[in-house]
């Protein structure tokens, strides 16, 4: 074995250029492959170190066939499944939430969770430092309209809490903290690395209360369950939907459409981007088949070319199988040095990606972009696999070479027809791999361009935003929040080179919730309400984004707590509902199931804002505005227009937001330029992806098409010969080409056209609307491919032609 | 006499590696319109350059070749392939037929670079050509099926079709046994009794010997030509 090892060795040694190319392309190939299935898998099938991670399951609500992210189900629902379920046997709410953490001089701002003890268990998390939750922690069960859940007076914290908030101090348990206001005790520390459900480094105990009315509004939770042994992911959740069908059979008012799914934690962090895992992983494997198929074709070469050599090993004695695994050794060294470099490539890839995946905000806390021990295993795999799918083939064709015809010099013209067919079926797995490759690449790059340009409809330059919550005691009503609006707006306002400041829960690409809405004149709506977008803003919102009042006016001074409750609602509201009249004057009621809920006065449309991603229909689901004077949500961004870079008045925003109140932390800040643009983060990381896979798969295919024709026009120079010797000309000989190749391109282009247009069709469900790219796309990369096919053929046809015919007679 | 075939001073040299070897020197040859011609020598004598230079597929050093009257000297490679195509038959030692192409496919194939025939003419002359050498009954076969002395009657089929002024044949019986060796040249022979002009290089002095001349070359030279008595009856 040794000796075929070292044979093997000295022939890749013998021929420098071959193998540094087929390294080079191996190495790249496996490198994205690598690459690509570390970023899959730790978006989609991760391995949480959680004790019997396969039976835990993350349970939210679906609304609107929308599946929420995490505090969707209403406390009286968790109940009743709770009440009722089988399929469990731990079944615990929780709710992610933003934390203060103050000595009364500084605050921090923290993600933390109110989680129930049961929940938290599910999670397996040891205390590097006093201990977890016990149910005693908890004084009172909350109900869903109470102010806050929280009524317990201890906290857990995490270890970067504690490194980063208490300086390791290793007394730290039994101390005492502001937790939004309010006085906890510390009873212990996580080990480094816990920080579940998501990204959390805070938690408080709560429980829900049993017999809740239904559906008030208030506090929704997010559910963390174990599956009983035996019972399937998917029977867990055919109980739940049934348990949701109930549900809204008996209280249509809060319930209708809306149902209840469970995953893994994996993929609920993942939400509703799964399908692009899916198409990346689609991408990573017509990446690799490019990337096998190009390799195992100039193994195949290779193999062919040592005919002769194959053929006196046999004839000496050779058995096959030897000449199987010598010829494998070969592909084995290729795979595993191209393998070593692809790991290093994929590890440099994750490293540059870390960045980038940071600025999607909201990862889980497994987001480690490096080779650990599960990734190297699976690389390890991958080479392996791809070792034999490019090896085998070639190995067993060259060993059942007949030795006969090897060893005499019967040349007879032309290639072999099995040969052809080989060569056939090669270039019409390559273009049609790559035809579909590109077409996915390209409209994705066109469709995500289009949505970087994205119109929300307003200029977002000069813009610096940040978010505050407004959750400590100090602002339960309504007007607190509202005077800590005006206060920071216009201490801000006063700052030189601040044009303007304002306040409201969401600017333009992002919304804050969607509210069920009740239309006084439409009588027909049967308790069924449709969900509207519903953002609380300062007076001064429209005219701080330039963005004109269509119809009536903007808010107020004279917009009070005791005055007439006004909205202004989206020019797509209005138009949607009262299209042949003015929305000006009309009444609609928020969370109309809530008994203390208030007609409420429309008295202005504005322009239409975008208030979600750019793409898709939630794009034009309309929105109403409430002047934050009337109601103001707890979470809140503050804005300010500068007369120069935004960024250079990060400090001044924080040094005048403490001194409204130093307990209130700002957070999050950014340009509202980057904000939209983290807002399509994600797209432009997969357009980027498809900008690799694109040039790839067209080096790929270009390296291919032109390394098999360039074969197969070499192996028939000695026919070229006999045709010229019969009189054909350099015309016919190209001629001839073409119409051989003709079959092959068009059956490559259709089906990889074909196949294309299926995949697009699945990206345009998820992330575009790209119909105005496709043909464009197509045609462009169809002609690319025929072009490169076309050159592939000729140019080495135009090389043979330039030897003398009886040169190209006796070549071999 | 006709010559079909005029060489003068024709000399052919190669580079291989920067050393220059002459193939041939100083050639003087003319054959004439029904001859046919032998051309042996030892190996490397440059018997088979000497056939390329006559069937253009390769161009002297220097020199002068007129065929049929033509001054070959300057010729496009196109205009070479169209003189190949109607006044050259190639006969190779190793058939060189197409394998692809099934029989009927590769004897039409000269005629496929013309446009100067209708499908009727081009199959009418196939079959006449496949009769000739009695293979009108293989004409769907591939050339994989069939032994080495069918696949030579073939390629003499292939050399006809174009009814061309002279048969260029290189060892036509080099791969063959004696019996398909011997059956190859009854049918040569039998061509040029019909009128064809013939010239053939070969190892095999008894072959050789069969021609009405034969030329023997020795380190590019013509060193011997020499009329023989069989004469086409």
């Amino acid at each position: 074995m040794l000796r075929d090892l070292k044979y093997a060795w000295r022939l890749l040694l013998k021929t420098p250029g071959f193998t540094g190319i087929t390294i080079a392309v191996m190495a790249i190939g496996l490198g994205l492959a690598i690459y690509m299935f570390s970023i899959i898998n730790m978006l989609a099938y991760k391995k949480l170190d959680i004790p019997q991670y396969e039976q835990l399951v993350m349970i939210d609500a679906v609304v609107d066939g929308m599946l929420n992210n995490g505090g969707s189900v209403y406390s009286h629902d968790f109940d009743y499944i709770k009440q009722r379920q089988q399929s469990y046997s731990d079944f615990g709410a929780y709710i992610n939430n933003s934390f203060n953490l103050s000595d009364g001089k500084e605050a921090k701002r923290y993600n933390g969770s109110l989680i129930d003890p049961v929940a938290f268990k599910l999670f397996g998390g040891k205390p590097l430092l006093g201990r977890v939750f016990s149910d005693d922690d908890v004084k009172s069960p909350f109900i869903d309209n109470t102010r806050s859940p929280d009524t317990s007076d201890v906290v857990v914290i995490g270890y970067h809490v504690w490194l980063d908030y208490f300086a390791k101090d290793n007394a730290v348990i039994g101390k005492t903290v502001q937790v939004n206001g309010r006085i906890h005790t510390v009873i212990g520390v996580m080990q480094e690395g816990f920080a579940y459900p998501r990204n959390q480094s805070i938690w408080v105990p709560v429980k829900v209360a049993a017999n809740q009315q239904p559906g008030l509004g208030g506090w929704q939770v997010s559910i963390a369950a174990k599956l009983k042994p035996g019972v399937s992911l998917e029977t867990g959740q055919q109980e739940l939907v049934t348990f949701a069908k109930e549900l809204t059979r008996l209280y249509p008012e809060s319930n209708t459409n809306v149902s209840i799914a469970s995953r893994t934690l994996v993929k609920v962090v993942m939400d509703n981007s799964m399908m692009i895992v899916h198409i990346l992983s689609g991408g990573t494997l017509f990446i690799m088949a490019l990337v096998i198929a190009n390799i195992g074709n100039l193994m195949l070469a290779r193999a062919m070319e040592r005919n002769k050599e194959v053929a006196i090993r046999t004839a000496l004695g050779a058995p096959r199988g030897r000449i199987i695994r010598q010829m494998l050794f070969e592909t084995l060294i290729i795979c595993f040095i191209g393998g070593f470099f692809g790991i290093i490539i994929a590890g440099w890839g994750l490293d540059i990606s870390k960045p980038i995946f940071q600025t999607f905000g909201g990862g889980g806390s497994w987001w480690t972009f490096e080779l650990g021990y599960e990734e190297l295993m699976s690389a390890c795999w991958i080479i392996l696999l791809t070792a034999i799918l490019t090896g085998v083939i070639p190995a067993i064709k060259a060993s059942s070479t007949d030795i006969n015809s090897a060893l005499r010099d019967g040349t007879r013209g032309a290639q072999s027809r099995q040969s052809g067919r080989m060569i056939k079926i090669l270039v019409s797995a390559e273009i049609f791999l790559s035809c579909t490759l590109l077409i996915m690449a390209g409209v994705t790059i066109f469709g995500v361009k289009n949505v970087i340009n994205a119109d929300y409809g307003i200029n977002s330059e000069n813009i610096l935003t940040s978010k505050f919550v407004l959750n400590t005691d100090a602002y339960r009503q309504t007007g607190n929040r509202n005077n800590y609006h005006l206060q920071l707006t216009r201490l801000l306002a006063q700052e030189p080179g601040i044009e303007k400041a304002t306040t409201a829960s969401a600017f333009p690409g992002r919304s804050s919730g969607r509210q069920s809405i009740q239309i006084e004149d439409l009588t027909n709506q049967n308790k069924q309400f449709p969900r509207s977008y519903f953002i609380t803003i300062s007076n001064n919102y429209f005219e701080f984004l330039d963005v004109p009042i269509l119809a009536g006016r903007s808010f107020s001074d004279n917009d009070t707590r005791g005055s007439l409750p006004v909205v202004i609602v989206s020019s797509s509201f209005a138009k949607k509902y009262w299209p042949n009249t003015s929305a000006i004057g009309k009444r609609i009621k928020a969370e109309p199931n809530n008994p203390d809920s208030k007609w409420l006065t429309i008295v202005g449309v504005s322009k239409h804002l975008v208030h979600s991603q750019p793409f898709g229909d939630e794009q034009f689901r309309p929105t109403i505005y409430v002047p934050n004077s009337q109601i103001a949500y707890q979470y809140q961004y503050v804005a300010i227009k500068t007369s120069s870079d935004p960024y250079k008045f990060q400090q001044t925003l924080i040094t005048q937001a403490a001194k409204v109140d130093a307990n209130i932390p700002l957070y999050n800040i950014f340009s509202l330029s980057d904000r939209l643009e983290r807002r399509v983060g994600a797209m432009v990381f997969v357009s980027n992806i498809f900008i690799i896979f694109g040039v790839m798969a067209l080096i790929l295919a270009a390296a291919g098409i032109y390394g098999i024709m360039s074969r197969s026009v070499t192996q028939r120079t000695q026919e070229f010969g006999v045709r010229r010797a019969l009189g054909a000309i350099d015309k016919d000989i190209y001629q001839l080409l073409l119409k051989q190749g003709l079959p092959m391109l068009l059956f490559g282009l259709v089906v990889g056209a074909v196949l294309g247009y299926f995949v697009v069709q699945m990206l345009a469900s998820i992330i575009l609307s790209i119909d105005d790219y496709y043909f464009l796309v197509t045609l462009t990369i169809l002609s690319t491919i025929s072009i490169t096919f076309i050159s592939a053929t000729l140019i080495p046809a135009y090389r043979t032609l330039q030897m003398e015919p009886n040169n190209a007679l006796r070549y071999e | 006499m006709t010559h079909i075939i005029e060489l003068s001073n024709i000399d052919k040299s190669f580079l291989t590696d920067e050393v220059e070897t002459l193939a041939l020197s100083n050639v003087e040859l003319e054959i004439n319109k029904g001859e046919f011609v032998s051309i042996t020598g030892p190996s490397g004598c440059g018997k088979s350059t000497l056939l390329s230079l006559l069937g253009l597929l390769d161009t002297a050093s220097s020199g002068q070749y007129i065929l049929n009257g033509h001054n070959t000297e300057n010729l496009s490679k196109n205009e070479r392939a169209k003189i190949r195509n109607k006044e050259i038959g190639f006969i190779f030692q190793s058939f060189n037929l197409i394998s692809e192409l099934d029989v009927y496919e590769n004897v039409e194939l000269p005629l496929t670079y013309r446009n100067d025939l209708s499908a009727s003419e081009i199959s009418q002359r196939v079959e006449e050509a496949l009769a000739k050498v009695d293979m009108g009954h293989r004409k769907k076969h591939f050339p994989s099926q069939l032994s080495g002395g069918q696949q030579q009657r073939i390629a003499i089929a292939r050399a006809l079709i174009s009814s061309p002024s002279i048969l260029l044949a290189d060892e036509p019986t080099g791969n063959l046994d004696s019996k398909n060796a011997q059956m190859v040249m009854d049918l040569l022979h039998q061509l040029h009794k019909e009128g064809a002009t013939i010239c053939m290089v070969t190892h095999d002095q008894q072959c050789a010997d069969s021609a009405t001349r034969r030329i023997s070359l020795f380190d590019g030279r013509i060193v011997e030509d020499t009329q023989l008595s069989n004469q086409a009856a």
